[in-house]
């Protein structure tokens, strides 16, 4: 009783009758005592009728009380809407345990690399010094920088090639069998073994082109499945830009040159640096593809050397470089040091920060770059 | 064809008269072998605007996309006839189409502002012709306040462009086309997406661009819009120029029956 009173003083006049049907119980306490009818308007008790034995008058006709109410339907309806409700429920509930597991077993995995890497982590000697190849307390020095250079160079590399590439895909190439043709041959590209791509650089840039085990034929290789994933996400982060950012740079006088490089590619900058992360992070982690073209040997590095032909110098591109990931392949197959499996949890978990680090630094790159785009 | 289609809103049908900026003669426009608009010839002065009207598909966008050439970029779009700007043939091939488009304006169905700061979407276009810094400043205030958009933002300025609400944004591109100070201004369907409100600024803003000795083109769906902006109006119909001439007395004595069961809302 006390529910449908307070309900019915939020909205004196405009409550549905079908409330009090619902609800359906007679009124007990005297009109008098009703809050309501202290208004002067007529309370809905009053003009409605408030049970069998009130002595109100009736409702008019063609009000919405005269429509029949289908409780039946009425029913049916609410059970229906219970069931949905149960229904998204379970969805919810069923998504939130997939999402969580997944987030346990990357969060677990993540831990134990860290956690088994830590002293190593935190070890300047094992960041910075030269590998051993029989001796316990070997470094990582060497691999730690050949992984920067190699991504550097390869991205130096890439880059170009792949904007360029994606450009003339998504906002020249006319739609023939060719372009099709093209875009296909890069998507299987994209998906190639990472070790089909070494044996080729094996046998084409080591021995064919005669450059050896080099950082030369790693980041040439890499490059070669690098291509199709930055061609893939920055043809598509163009063609997601909307047609009519084209047509109001082309009626403002610009060319499709002009409005490619000052419209769509900064339109597009946000996705096409996810790409170069993703990329990297690939190229990071690659291993398979460097062991038959950058070699497994990390010669010790002399930071002061400028002579880009000595195999000391760290800038030399012709020096074999062995790099993070392909140590820890090494270590664990053919290693001879006695502290090899800590050697191999620590660079795995320098390997895992640096991949962090990179992301991080190329979104902070990314919202630079966009901010003084969209700023100036 | 027609027999009003080749009169020229109102003017002799044999040539172009002296105060036209901007007429097409005997265009046509073809995708592929289909002709998306039969021959039509139209004139259009300073100082005025004029209003393509007619159901969707008529051909009036088309048109519209012709007169700065930006057919030119959709493949497989070719055009016929000729179209005179200052009495000069612009279909001709060694007419340079980005200088053209400097001094024929155009502002889209959709708002596409850049990705840039508001003042710098409006200096984008002069900026890519030359504009000197030190005149920067005086022309972006120049372009929005004949855009009627430079209140509402000149404490702004260097905000992006996107925060801007929709029909802001549709009157940012109006400024960005005014910066280049065109001589002609195109707007396909620029109210489309806008609510009311909006609306009445930008039918406004068109009528004061006029004012100042523009030349305006725009399409529009609206019959009342076309009545409310227009000087004068073109009829479309299927790919043909049914009717022409001064908006008011095409709306109160249409010459054709289709025009006049278009307007009475019989289709369309």
């Amino acid at each position: 009783m006390v529910e449908v009173r307070e309900r019915v003083q939020d909205r004196p006049t405009q409550a549905a009758p079908c409330d009090v049907a619902i609800e359906g119980k007679p009124h007990a306490e005297p009109l008098s005592k009703d809050p309501i009818a202290l208004s002067s308007k007529p309370s809905m008790f009053e003009r409605y009728g408030k049970g069998p034995e009130a002595d109100v008058p009736k409702p008019l006709e063609g009000t919405p009380v005269d429509v029949p109410v289908d409780f039946q339907g009425l029913e049916d309806l609410a059970r229906a809407s219970r069931r949905a409700l149960v229904s998204d429920k379970m969805a919810r509930i069923a998504i939130e345990i997939v999402a969580g597991l997944v987030v346990i077993m990357l969060a677990a995995l993540i831990a134990k690399i860290v956690i088994d890497g830590w002293d190593k982590l935190l070890d300047w000697n094992f960041l910075t010094g030269k590998p051993e190849q029989f001796k316990e307390g070997g470094g990582i020095g060497p691999e730690l920088f050949n992984s920067f250079y190699l991504l550097v160079l390869t991205l130096l590399v890439s880059l170009p090639l792949s904007l360029g590439g994606a450009i003339f895909l998504s906002e020249y190439a006319p739609a023939n069998a060719l372009t099709a043709l093209a875009k296909t041959a890069i998507e299987t590209l994209s998906s190639l073994p990472s070790m089909i791509v070494g044996l080729f650089g094996f046998l084409f840039l080591v021995l064919q082109m005669g450059w050896g085990f080099s950082i030369m034929s790693g980041a040439i290789a890499l490059t070669m499945f690098n291509i199709p994933i930055l061609v893939r996400v920055i043809s598509q982060a163009l063609e997601a830009v909307p047609q009519g950012q084209r047509d109001a740079a082309l009626a403002l006088g610009l060319t499709r040159w002009e409005a490619t490089i000052h419209v769509l590619i900064p339109a597009a900058m946000p996705a096409i640096v996810t790409g170069v992360v993703l990329s990297a992070g690939r190229v990071f982690g690659e291993a398979a593809a460097l062991i038959y073209t950058a070699g497994q040997s990390a010669p010790a590095l002399d930071f002061t050397s400028l002579d880009l032909a000595s195999p000391a110098c760290p800038w030399n591109v012709w020096r074999p470089a062995e790099t993070l990931a392909v140590h820890i392949w090494k270590i664990n197959s053919e290693g001879v040091v006695p502290d090899l499996s800590a050697i191999s949890n620590g660079t795995a978990a320098v390997l895992l920060v640096c991949v962090l680090a990179f992301n991080l630094l190329a979104r902070v790159v990314g919202r630079a770059l966009e901010r003084r785009i969209t700023a100036s | 064809m027609n027999a009003s289609s080749s009169a020229v809103l109102g003017a002799p049908a044999t040539s172009a008269p002296a105060s036209a900026l901007l007429a097409t003669r005997d265009l046509t426009v073809s995708y592929g072998a289909k002709e998306a608009l039969h021959p039509t010839s139209l004139s259009f002065r300073k100082g005025e605007v004029t209003a393509f009207i007619g159901p969707s598909g008529c051909g009036k966008s088309t048109l519209l996309r012709c007169l700065n050439l930006m057919n030119r970029e959709v493949v497989g779009c070719t055009m016929g006839g000729r179209i005179l700007y200052r009495g000069r043939d612009i279909l001709a091939p060694d007419v340079n189409v980005y200088e053209l488009r400097t001094s024929i304006g155009m502002v889209f169905q959709q708002p596409t502002p850049f990705r840039l700061s508001i003042a710098a979407n409006v200096a984008f276009g002069p900026r890519h012709h030359g504009l000197a810094a030190s005149r920067e400043a005086d022309l972006v205030e120049r372009a929005l306040r004949r855009a009627a958009l430079w209140d509402e933002v000149k404490d702004d300025l260097k905000k992006s462009a996107l925060a801007l609400s929709g029909g802001q944004q549709q009157r940012l591109c109006i400024a960005r086309a005014l910066a280049m100070e065109p001589e002609v201004l195109l707007l396909d369907e620029p109210c489309s997406a806008l609510d009311p409100i909006s609306t009445f600024a930008i039918e406004e803003t068109i009528r004061d661009i006029a004012a100042s000795g523009v030349c305006v083109i725009i399409v529009t769906h609206n019959m009342e819009q076309a009545g409310r902006v227009s000087d004068r109006c073109a009829f479309f119909y299927l790919g043909t120029m049914v009717e022409s001439g001064p908006t008011l007395e095409l709306f109160n004595a249409p010459r054709t029956q289709r025009l006049s069961d278009y307007l009475t809302g019989r289709f369309g």
